[in-house]
């Protein structure tokens, strides 16, 4: 993610009573945000996990504060909220379901019928989904995906070219970029 | 949307969409410190039940009355320079903040978990403070006056005390955290949905939003005293169902 320069801002300021809480929420939100709809599908999920994410932040904002990169740390935990709920669908925090359902089957859509990308994106599985995301659009390496996930790098160019290859025929794209190898 | 990358299409797709700051900020801060207190009961309870004849707890009074010595309590000892754990008291945090004590009693936390001291533990006290220090750090506190449960007025509750409705559609079983203003609702097919309660304030907003009341797939109620309802659909959920489920809701109060 982008935006260090206002986090170090944010750190910096100490003046509110939620010790730069507010102000980090304010700078990441809407990009988190973002981040949870598309990973969900949905806006009200979107709402609920970005939520989620934050009050797991706030609960331990002194020292999340006190790292180097505290926006790594929430997408962390936004990408680990998200996935964790596909595997346990009840949670004492947050007891809605995060995710947008079982996926879709991409031989039963009809192709000739383009799919908004948000729709598109729902055929994925999960952790494909999730690696879409990371790499178009965070824009995060292969490597920092790998590391994010904690998978190999090998694995996540797998699931980054399967899913460019069932994206593509959803999508009104001729040429959606397979960038799966830097 | 030739000629565009996947990325891009991901940029574009959400580029309109912008959350409720504001709203996000208080919301996680509120359930932030929920986790924060859970996460302190821990402690204290396990506290409590390795050191069972010390009871934790420094005072308890009614709102507004003296200090008075707890029922069979004796306090941990404080510092020299605490000042008694009593409604009312002011208290100075290490940043220089004066914070009021608005409540010091017996588990009292609008029954999210604490309605009850846990069997075989010695009793422990739940402090609330004042609402606005809900984002300050409360370690002090507990270095302060150990074994204290330590709250904030903002952290327990939510918009309203009670289920403010009831679903009456057959086959729809709806569980409330009124802490996050939410009921989590469940059908005999697995279908799911949400309640959420809302300041009434902001139901012509809501409506207005097509990412929020101005969709087929949302319910909203009419406003009622301070509040309104959604009902908004998950996993499998029909835009018929949501409709349904939302028109059976009966206010309860």
């Amino acid at each position: 993610m982008r935006g260090r320069g206002v986090i170090d801002d944010v750190k910096r300021n100490h003046t509110d009573p939620s010790g730069g809480f507010a102000d980090f929420v304010r700078a990441t939100g809407t990009q988190l945000h973002r981040a949870a709809l598309l990973l969900t599908g949905d806006h009200h999920l979107a709402e609920d996990l970005t939520q989620a994410t934050y009050a797991k932040v706030f609960a331990s904002w002194r020292r999340v504060n006190a790292t180097d990169n505290p926006l790594a740390y929430a997408r962390t935990t936004l990408l680990n909220t998200f996935l964790s709920h596909r595997r346990l669908r009840r949670n004492s925090e947050q007891p809605f379901d995060l995710t947008v359902g079982p996926e879709l089957e991409a031989p039963g859509l009809d192709h000739a019928t383009r799919l908004d990308v948000l729709a598109a994106l729902a055929v994925l599985p999960a952790l494909d989904r999730t690696v879409v995301v990371l790499r178009y659009w965070e824009d995060r390496s292969v490597a920092d995906t790998a590391i994010d996930l904690g998978m190999t790098e090998a694995a996540v160019r797998t699931r980054a070219r399967r899913a460019l290859q069932r994206l593509r025929p959803l999508l009104d794209h001729t040429d959606l970029s397979e960038r799966t190898l830097s | 949307m030739n000629d565009l990358d996947l990325g891009t299409a991901l940029h574009d797709r959400v580029a309109d969409v912008h959350p409720d700051l504001d709203r996000l900020v208080t919301a996680s801060m509120r359930a932030g410190t929920r986790i924060r207190l859970r996460r302190r009961i821990g402690v204290s309870i396990a506290a409590a039940a390795g050191v069972a004849a010390v009871a934790a707890g420094a005072a308890l009074i009614a709102p507004g009355g003296d200090p008075q010595p707890l029922d069979g309590g004796i306090a941990s000892e404080p510092t020299a320079s605490a000042v008694p754990l009593v409604a009312g008291a002011n208290l100075t945090t290490p940043q220089g903040t004066t914070v009021r004590v608005e409540l010091a009693s017996k588990f009292q936390l609008s029954g999210e978990m604490l309605s009850s001291p846990p069997a075989g533990t010695t009793a422990t006290f739940a402090l609330v403070l004042q609402e606005g220090f809900v984002g300050g750090d409360l370690s002090w506190l507990t270095t302060t006056y150990p074994g204290q449960i330590v709250a904030t007025a903002g952290a327990p509750g939510g918009l309203v005390d009670r289920a403010p409705v009831t679903v009456t559609v057959a086959g729809w079983t709806c569980e409330w955290a009124l802490a996050d203003d939410k009921a989590a609702c469940t059908s005999d097919g697995g279908h799911v949905a949400s309640l959420v309660v809302r300041p009434a304030n902001e139901r012509a907003s809501w409506l207005a939003n097509a990412d929020k009341g101005a969709t087929p797939d949302v319910y909203t109620t009419q406003t009622r005293g301070t509040i309104f309802v959604t009902v908004q659909g998950g996993q499998g959920t029909t835009n018929a169902e949501i409709q349904s489920l939302g028109k059976t809701l009966r206010w309860v109060h």
